[in-house]
């Protein structure tokens, strides 16, 4: 049970003058249950590698499989049922006139009868937390982390064994931000592979078990926050920055001649002190 | 402290949407500014904070008259908003980017966006040129003058729209939530401007955002919390509040979480950037 | 993603590089010239004329090609019923037993011949001047209407800003179509009833994201001052140049040619 990427490559609008090949060379795999972000700055190709996980784009060379099966133009609703994408900006689906409707948009092509489509959204908005007081209001009522949690679950309705977010914490404010990565975290100890993209890099230390770094169309790095965190001058290379704490630390570390692991989170970093503590190096 | 240091005055100032009564519910309930006073100095970099909602756009639009205050006043660059004849004066003086890049530029090319305000106040078409020229090269966007603006990245369109607002001569620029939609880069972009800005020509600065690492370097911090506003003070004093930090629900920057006194480890300073960070561990070393 | 708006296709020949107003009142005059054209010499003439022109407009042959198939269905309809229904003197030939004029023939390459050069008369101002040209060519030419209370101003500011959102309300929707196809929309049913009814999820966040992008934009515009057009200077100024009066001479021979033609061949 896996998403299997094999020599994926896709070409914007081929045999043109506007030809550009956004990706190239790229084979992976996606086990379930990982909680995967993918990084990159602007224009790396991220954006357009992720659509392919659910056939938003079909590969212009490759193949991609989602659990063993090909994705092809004949069985996209069956994928695209079982890889859900959220887009940043809620405000791109977002359209019935109740939170209710619009979360149960996507059941809509299911022949499902009432109460199970009921039971289904009851199930969603208890997953994302939200309140079933908003079923009856309109969608254009709400706040941006509440937008964002309805988009969410008009997903998460098709019961996705794969999700894919793409951004889903820009733009939220301190509380609404660490919700949404709670929310995502506790998704992914319920089961669901988690696949986003993100810019915040203290945001994808925080949550991610591996880091896919893509670069120029291509992957650059893969691996786990501290590995791919380690590589500053690299990352630097490609515009990108560490964590603000990793540059902490490894700054700290450079001063002091305390050889450290590499640090991403503030957690981890408040380890590292309370280790250096109790080896009598640093005395508060 | 005179008259004149005093840039943006709000005296009482409470603003409420639907008192026209055509207003819908919902923008009743967000946005409203209830009772709000505070002084802004000339060429200070000030930011404000607080959550979604909590009234920091509301004041954004009350500085340069996009709306009136329903009771109190707001005085900005010496002239009160709500007088008619000086709304244009303070509109120049007191210039806004806004949150979102593909909305707020207007032209077809990215030096005519610039010129825009200077042909909205009749600046003759000679100086509009030189000044059109050296805002863009201020601000790093010369290179793509002739663009179309759809072209350029959000970074490279919100420093077209400063670059709009600095060819119109302000002493201050109000950002609402102008780094929120861009990446990293554009963000660094966006603020390392708006800072030399602030440093090299004396123009005030008000950053609103919830991004807390562009506001460890601010001159001062106003807290907006439900339309009121209920905190104002250097970075190292809010952050050191932490009971307000958590009931507002706010971010501390990344470099302060390693440094929260929590578990006994207190080390006695408020740490908001990694050079701080790096110097008080430096501090403790044996 | 670059969309190409209209069909401007940027380069440096004598078109491109005269200004919008002369292009624009030389497509006109065109019109008008081709259409007096009467007999042969004329239509040569100005066939001479506008392949002349197109010459000088530097465009890709292929191009051309392109605007005229879709006319070129309607030229072959037309000449149909011309050759069956015209009842001239010259018999020219028998086809499935009905005759075929000589007169039927000559109006039918006339049709043609005039159909043609006015497409490509109209081509060469789209394909070397882009859109946002054509608008502040039409804005200077019209200026003079804002004595009688046309709201010049206004008018070219709203085309402008049009203009200038096509690209992004573009990528606008594929971002919308992505995301609805991405939670089981399709669009691709044969019903036509269906199909329309599929894009409602598509058009209804279009519409407010228009509408929040115009509430966005007047606000930005207040606060930059903007108050309409009384009082405002120009950054962009039209100038004319060598091109605009090489331009302008050759039309002129050109329309004083078949003015004189028109007089004289009877």
């Amino acid at each position: 049970m896996s998403i299997l990427i094999k020599d994926l490559k896709y070409t914007y609008m081929p045999k043109t003058p506007f030809e550009k090949t956004a990706i190239h060379d790229i084979s992976l795999e996606i086990q379930k249950g990982e909680f995967v972000a993918v990084i990159g700055h602007t224009g790396s190709g991220k954006s357009t590698l992720l659509q392919h996980l659910n056939g938003l784009l079909l590969p212009t060379e490759g193949e991609v499989f989602i659990d063993g099966e090909k994705i092809t133009k004949k069985n996209l609703s069956e994928i695209r049922r079982k890889v859900g994408f959220v887009f940043q900006y809620p405000e791109h689906q977002l359209f019935e006139d109740t939170v209710y409707k619009d979360i149960a948009f996507a059941l809509k092509r299911f022949k499902l009868s009432d109460e199970e489509i009921d039971a289904k959204v009851r199930k969603a908005a208890n997953t994302v937390g939200l309140d079933e007081a908003l079923f009856e209001s309109s969608v254009f009522d709400l706040s941006g982390g509440e937008k964002r949690r309805v988009a969410i679950c008009g997903v998460l309705v098709s019961d996705p064994s794969y999700l894919l977010l793409d951004e889903p914490a820009s733009g939220l404010d301190g509380k609404g931000r660490r919700d949404m990565l709670a929310l995502l975290k506790k998704l992914n100890s319920e089961g669901v592979t988690i696949v986003l993209i993100s810019h915040s890099m203290d945001d994808v230390a925080e949550v991610a078990d591996r880091i896919i770094l893509i670069n120029e169309g291509t992957v650059a790095l893969d691996g786990t926050p501290g590995e791919v965190f380690s590589k500053e001058e690299l990352l630097a290379s490609m515009s990108l920055d560490v964590p603000e704490v990793t540059k902490l630390f490894n700054d700290f570390s450079k001063r002091s001649g305390i050889p450290l692991p590499t640090v991403t989170t503030a957690l981890q970093g408040r380890e590292i002190i309370r280790m250096l503590i109790n080896e009598g190096r640093l005395v508060l | 402290m005179t008259e004149t240091e005093k840039y943006i005055e709000f005296n009482n100032v409470t603003f409420s949407y639907g008192t026209q009564g055509d207003e819908t519910e919902s923008r009743k309930r967000k946005d409203a500014v209830k009772d709000v006073s505070f002084a802004i100095e000339k060429g200070t970099f000030v930011c404000i904070i607080g959550s979604n909602g909590s009234g920091k756009s509301t004041v954004a639009k009350l500085m340069n008259g996009l709306i009136l205050p329903t009771s109190g006043t707001v005085i900005s660059a010496g002239y009160d908003t709500s007088d008619d004849q000086n709304i244009w004066e303070i509109r120049r003086l007191v210039g806004m980017v806004f949150q979102n890049p593909d909305n707020q530029i207007i032209a077809t090319s990215v030096e005519e966006d610039v010129a825009f305000g200077l042909e909205n106040i009749g600046v003759p078409r000679e100086e509009m040129i030189a000044r059109v020229d050296e805002a863009l090269k201020m601000c790093g966007v010369d290179k793509y003058r002739h663009s179309e603006p759809h072209l350029l990245s959000g970074g490279q369109k919100q420093r077209v729209s400063i670059a709009g607002i600095l060819a119109m001569r302000p002493s201050c620029i109000v950002l609402d939530e102008s780094t929120a939609m861009l990446d990293p880069k554009g963000r660094k972009q966006v603020l390392d401007i708006v800072k030399k800005l602030n440093k090299e020509e004396n123009i005030t600065v008000i950053l609103i955002t919830h991004h807390m690492d562009e506001i460890v370097d601010a001159d001062r911090v106003l807290v907006m919390e439900k339309g009121e506003l209920v905190k104002a003070g250097t970075p190292v004093e809010i952050f050191s509040d932490r009971e307000l930090i958590s009931d507002l629900g706010l971010d501390l920057p990344p470099a302060a979480r390693v440094f929260e006194p929590e578990d006994g480890h207190d080390f006695g300073e408020t740490v908001l950037t990694k050079e701080q960070g790096v110097s008080v561990l430096m501090k403790k070393l044996v | 993603m670059k969309i190409s708006l209209g069909r401007f296709v940027p380069g440096n020949s004598l078109f491109h590089k005269a200004d919008p107003r002369t292009k624009i009142i030389w497509t006109v005059a065109m019109m008008v010239l081709v259409l007096m054209c009467r007999n042969y010499v004329e239509y040569a003439v100005a066939a001479v004329f506008v392949i002349a022109s197109f010459v000088a407009s530097k465009v890709s042959f292929k191009f051309i090609l392109q605007s005229l198939k879709p006319i070129l269905v309607l030229l072959i309809f037309t000449s149909l019923f011309n050759f069956l229904f015209y009842r001239g003197e010259n018999v020219a030939f028998m086809m499935w037993s009905k005759p075929i004029y000589w007169e039927s023939i000559a109006m039918s390459i006339k049709t043609v011949v005039r159909v043609v050069l006015l497409i490509i008369s109209a081509s060469l101002l789209t394909y070397t001047s882009s859109a946002v040209s054509i608008t502040d060519g039409l804005e200077s030419l019209m200026r003079p209407l804002g004595v009688i209370k046309v709201p010049v101003h206004e008018i070219a500011m709203m085309m402008s800003i049009a203009l200038r959102f096509i690209p992004t309300f573009a990528d606008e929707t594929d971002k919308i179509i992505k995301a609805q196809a991405a939670r089981g929309a399709e669009f691709d049913s044969r019903n036509v009833i269906k199909k329309v009814k599929s894009y409602i999820p598509v058009l209804i966040p279009l519409f407010i994201a228009a509408f929040k992008s115009a509430e966005d934009m007047s606000t930005a515009m207040e606060s930059r001052c903007y108050r309409g057009g009384k009082g405002r200077t120009r950054f962009k100024v039209l100038r004319f140049s060598s091109a605009d009066i090489v331009i302008t001479v050759a039309t002129v021979l050109f329309a004083a040619s078949i003015i004189v033609l028109h007089i004289f061949i009877k």
